[in-house]
């Protein structure tokens, strides 16, 4: 069995969580995470991931950047030689390297990253991904690093549709994992914060069997 | 009594099916999915727009999935997947901003797609978005995406033991160095020839000799044919 991150790296990937949570049931971890990604992007990798392998794994996904979109270079793109396509980027209002020829992208920001728009958009993926890994009998958790979803008119039919047994936070503003590390005393970027976060989904993963 | 559904652009929706009009209820209602619910004796549905990207598709499938659909009844979803160089923007909220065609989904999203007219849109600011179209699509992603988001309705589709049929309208699916996988993992009973040319709604009905509009849309005749096409796949699939 192996541990899969999804999200973003400085967030998700290397030695946090689901590197901990990976030793705690003594699993292989496998780190998926890609710098500056959102939502889009975590539906395009995790689709990859599960296609291209058949064996039992935990997906660990951990959203942020809902606010992005996802595109992919136009020049100087490097061949696609792993899992990984360093060519994608997900595109936000705090992107800082941004190329010159992407310059024109700024003055449409408030079109690109309309709030009912980017809600509908994550609240739909985060939903689809759910249906998927159930339908493949695939065990998961997803959590809410900074964000959380915006409950509206369009959002709240699948927002009630969503399993909150294997989604922690989904639209409560006060459940993302800073805040909720942050309310116990823990740092999210530290150790001690994410083997707490690793305790957390543990314990959540265990309800469900 | 079964339901059709069917999601897409604007060939399901029936532009110019009359010859005369982009959007008409006559057009919304005689599409070749309109035509297929009427041979089979069924209520229809019509969830298209003219210019909806498959990311249209893909979030009002799920939104009909979780917000209309009724547990009890018999359904029948068409998905009409289009051209991968499209996507949605969304007209502000508060403002009095919708999208002008007639259709029964939430019109505040307006579609861009390359190629099209920036008229279409109702504020000046979404008419410029057209100057950053070679910016937002890329072949390989947006061809990702696509098989992505067939993948998944497929998956979603069949936990919840709803009927569908997927085929191409405009154009047909394609590998990229990132989706053999996804592509390879589609159900193609399914999905009708996912990544065969002339196989999509639109070439095959050319290359039967129909005609097509200046907007390279199809009349009544080509919708009437098509519909009989897929009557006969889905009566093979035991949907009735």
């Amino acid at each position: 069995m192996d541990v899969v991150a999804f999200g973003e790296t400085n967030l998700v990937g290397g030695k946090r969580a689901s590197y901990f949570l990976s030793k705690k049931l003594e699993c292989d971890y496998i780190d998926c995470t890609a710098n500056d990604i959102g939502p889009q992007s975590i539906l395009r990798t995790v689709t990859k991931y599960i296609t291209l392998n058949k064996d039992p794994s935990i997906i660990i996904i951990g959203w942020s950047n809902p606010y992005s979109l996802e595109l992919r270079k136009i020049y100087n793109r490097t061949e696609v030689t792993d899992f990984t396509d360093d060519n994608y980027f997900s595109y936000s209002r705090r992107y800082k390297k941004l190329t010159n020829d992407f310059r024109r992208l700024k003055r449409f920001d408030d079109l690109l990253f309309d709030h009912h728009l980017c809600n509908n958009r994550w609240t739909t993926i985060a939903y689809s991904l759910q249906q998927t890994l159930a339908s493949l009998k695939i065990p998961y958790m997803m959590y809410n690093i900074d964000h959380a979803i915006e409950w509206n008119g369009q959002t709240m039919r699948i927002i009630r549709e969503i399993d909150r047994t294997r989604y922690i936070g989904v639209e409560n503003p006060k459940a993302n994992i800073i805040k909720y590390l942050k309310k116990r005393g823990y740092k999210f970027d530290t150790n001690d914060g994410q083997k707490h976060l690793a305790n957390l989904i543990s314990e959540k993963l265990g309800k469900i069997k | 009594m079964t339901t059709v559904v069917a999601i897409g652009c604007s060939h399901t929706y029936g532009t110019m099916l009359d010859g005369k009009q982009s959007s008409s209820l006559f057009n919304l209602n005689n599409s070749y999915a309109g035509c297929l619910a009427k041979k089979h004796n069924c209520k229809f549905v019509n969830l298209s727009q003219p210019g909806g990207s498959n990311e249209f598709i893909f979030r009002v499938a799920i939104d009909w999935l979780t917000r209309h659909r009724k547990r009890d009844e018999d359904y029948i979803v068409l998905i009409g997947w289009t051209s991968p160089f499209r996507m949605e923007t969304r007209y502000p909220e508060d403002s009095e901003y919708e999208h002008t065609t007639i259709s029964k989904i939430d019109m505040k999203y307006f579609p861009i797609s390359l190629g099209q007219g920036p008229e279409i849109a109702r504020v000046k600011e979404f008419q410029r978005l057209h100057s950053i179209c070679p910016l937002i699509f890329e072949t390989t992603k947006d061809f990702d995406l696509w098989a992505t988001y067939a993948f998944n309705l497929q998956q979603i589709f069949s936990k919840n033991k709803v009927k569908y049929l997927m085929f191409n309208t405009c154009q047909e699916l394609a590998y990229t160095e990132n989706n053999q996988s996804v592509i390879d993992s589609l159900n193609t009973k399914l999905y009708i020839e996912p990544l065969t040319k002339n196989e999509n709604f639109l070439e095959r009905s050319l290359h039967k000799g129909f005609v097509k509009t200046e907007c390279w849309h199809l009349k009544l005749d080509a919708h009437l044919e098509y519909a009989n096409y897929l009557s006969k796949i889905v009566v093979d699939l035991d949907y009735f």
